[in-house]
């Protein structure tokens, strides 16, 4: 693969290395397969759409006329052993994201949530976003502190009533997470966090819809027997959403881009 | 109103407040009174929260005065220390007050004596000498005719230069809490969960009594009240230490100080509810029961201005520099 990436690169002759790494595609084949070894986690979200542009820069002198002049549009990253090489072969070209954050980016509402001096803007959405995890994660939290022991004079039975403030939590989060995405798509999408985020809220919505469906939701359980079955779903829980909230606060501080990288 | 005139106001409170609710809570121990023993402990927890403000609008006070003539930038540094380490001891003071509240809530007379009580008249000696020395050092600032000479630092006590080794330089501190972006980071990830767990627990118990969830009986939920102080005392440290990280952002930001004063109408909204009838009237509530009009009004507020908290803390960043002082 890694051969067939180089080729898309239009780079030929031999490679010395244990690993290829190759970080872009030439402007004339900007969407073949390829295969690629990442040295840097923030790429890794660049990659999962698999479209890149080359933006041309100044010729490397020096390894242009050491090789043969086929060789155009491409960097490389040879490793052997702990030796890491980074070779510019013909034009310099760095990796940008895809095209199609700026495109989001450029738009009238995306460029209105983002710059507008309105307080009904980006930190009105930003609001309820916060709104939405209060309701979420704090209705969800008492929950599972209950089912953990906490405050056991509180009858279980009617807590599965607060599982309707949770999803309407849920759901504004959902919307108000895209419209924050539309504000900022470049900053949000090429972070690998924005991604664990995701994938972790995903993990913890799942508990919730089990701790829902086999223990509130399952008549036949007593309050004892509800605690000893939900016991671990709880804790899955909390330490859940403790990261989904740690991700989404690390969102303002891990970002590579703020917007498209003009 | 400006800043120096907000601190003069609120720094008189915290430094009597504290002195006052000492010899109250003397006076308990040695009387053997369970009434004025819970008085003094709610007076240690009500200056425990006026304190925050009074501290914060030290740093305004001091952009207001640092240009005048004779104002020494040392004295003014040496009280922001001393107050940083009264601070400290204040709010632990106050929580520990909080903690043996809630120990002993529904008994008024002398319960035994325990560890919180010790802690508590410990802690509320010590707060209240470091007390006296902010305000010894704050009155330095600008009262040289109290002081014998020019050099007042110079003529301190033994005692209060060995308690001087123990405060922060606030310059060092604020660096410490801005040097990594992790910290800070770290910081604020806390400050949300603390938010969620504060609504998450405060938010339910005022939604049961203002009518909804009712299968939910009130008294159980107010079980929950030791995890929203928790949530409320991870977001005050990191709060605090925020400010303390950034001051001047904070200080001349008008969202800062609303959200600062809804905290402080919420500190009168749980005196509200606890020293009326409104608390005994909903406790004993079962499911399906309905709540007095007092407390659905004391509930629908707290529930307000929890909001209004979370609104103001997350404009913030916007409201950047929109208090315009002479600086």
């Amino acid at each position: 693969m890694a051969v067939g990436a180089l080729a898309a690169c239009g780079v030929r002759g031999p490679l010395q290395a244990d690993r290829l790494k190759v970080n872009l595609l030439s402007r004339e084949t900007p969407s073949s397969g390829f295969a690629l070894d990442l040295w840097d986690l923030n790429d890794f979200s660049l990659l999962l759409f698999f479209s890149h542009r080359c933006s041309p820069g100044p010729p490397d002198q020096s390894f242009a006329a050491a090789d043969s002049p086929q060789t155009q549009h491409g960097v490389i990253v040879c490793q052997k052993g702990s030796e890491t090489r980074r070779e510019i072969r013909g034009r310099e070209m760095s990796l940008v994201p895809p095209s199609f954050l700026q495109s989001i980016e450029e738009t009238g509402f995306s460029t209105w949530l983002r710059e507008s001096e309105s307080p009904f803007a980006f930190y009105f959405i930003l609001l309820f976003h916060t709104f939405g995890l209060a309701l979420l994660v704090g209705a969800n939290a008492v929950v599972d502190l209950r089912l953990l022991g906490a405050a056991r004079a509180i009858p279980l039975a009617p807590l599965k009533q607060l599982f309707r403030p949770m999803w309407i939590g849920f759901a504004i989060n959902a919307v108000t997470g895209v419209l924050l995405v539309i504000a900022y798509p470049t900053k949000s999408l090429t972070n690998w966090d924005f991604y664990m985020k995701l994938t972790i809220i995903g993990f913890a919505m799942w508990v919730m819809y089990r701790l829902k469906s086999e223990i509130f939701d399952d008549a036949s359980l007593d309050e004892t027997s509800m605690m000893a079955n939900g016991a671990s779903l709880a804790k899955w829980s909390l330490v859940l959403w403790f990261g989904a909230i740690s991700a989404g606060r690390l969102l303002a501080y891990t970002y590579k881009y703020l917007t498209f990288p003009s | 109103m400006n800043f120096s005139h907000l601190h003069l106001l609120l720094n008189h409170f915290p430094i009597i407040g504290t002195i006052v609710g000492l010899g109250l809570f003397l006076v308990s121990l040695v009387g053997k009174n369970g009434d004025l023993r819970r008085a003094s402990l709610i007076i240690f927890a009500a200056m425990a929260l006026v304190a925050i403000p009074t501290f914060f609008t030290g740093t305004g006070a001091q952009g207001a005065i640092r240009k005048t003539p004779g104002v020494s930038e040392a004295l003014i540094e040496r009280h922001q220390g001393s107050a940083m380490l009264a601070l400290l001891f204040m709010e632990i003071t106050g929580a520990l007050s909080l903690v043996e509240l809630w120990k002993s809530q529904g008994s008024s007379r002398q319960s035994g004596w325990n560890w919180t009580l010790s802690a508590v008249l410990l802690f509320s000696i010590v707060t209240s000498g470091l007390m006296m020395r902010v305000g010894n050092t704050g009155g330095d600032i600008r009262h040289p005719e109290i002081g014998s000479g020019s050099d007042v630092a110079a003529e301190e006590s033994a005692l209060s230069k060995l308690v001087e080794r123990f405060e922060p330089s606030p310059g060092k501190f604020a660096e410490l809490m801005t040097a990594s972006k992790w910290w800070w980071a770290f910081m604020m990830d806390m400050h949300f969960v603390g938010l969620a767990l504060v609504i998450g627990t405060v938010g339910l118990l005022d939604v049961r009594i203002l009518g909804f969830l009712k299968q939910i009986p009130v008294a159980p939920l107010h079980r929950l009240i030791p995890w929203a102080m928790l949530g409320f005392g991870v977001n005050l440290v990191t709060g605090i230490l925020a400010f303390t990280g950034m001051d001047q952002y904070y200080t001349y930001d008008w969202a800062f100080w609303l959200k600062i004063f809804a905290i402080m109408l919420l500190g009168l909204n749980v005196a509200a509810f606890y020293l009326t009838d409104a608390f005994k009237s909903v406790e004993s509530l079962g499911a399906g029961d309905d709540a007095p009009p007092l407390a659905k009004f004391i509930a629908g507020t707290s529930l307000f201005l929890w909001l209004a908290v979370i609104t103001l803390g997350r404009y913030i960043q916007p409201f950047a520099d929109t208090v315009s002082v002479h600086k």
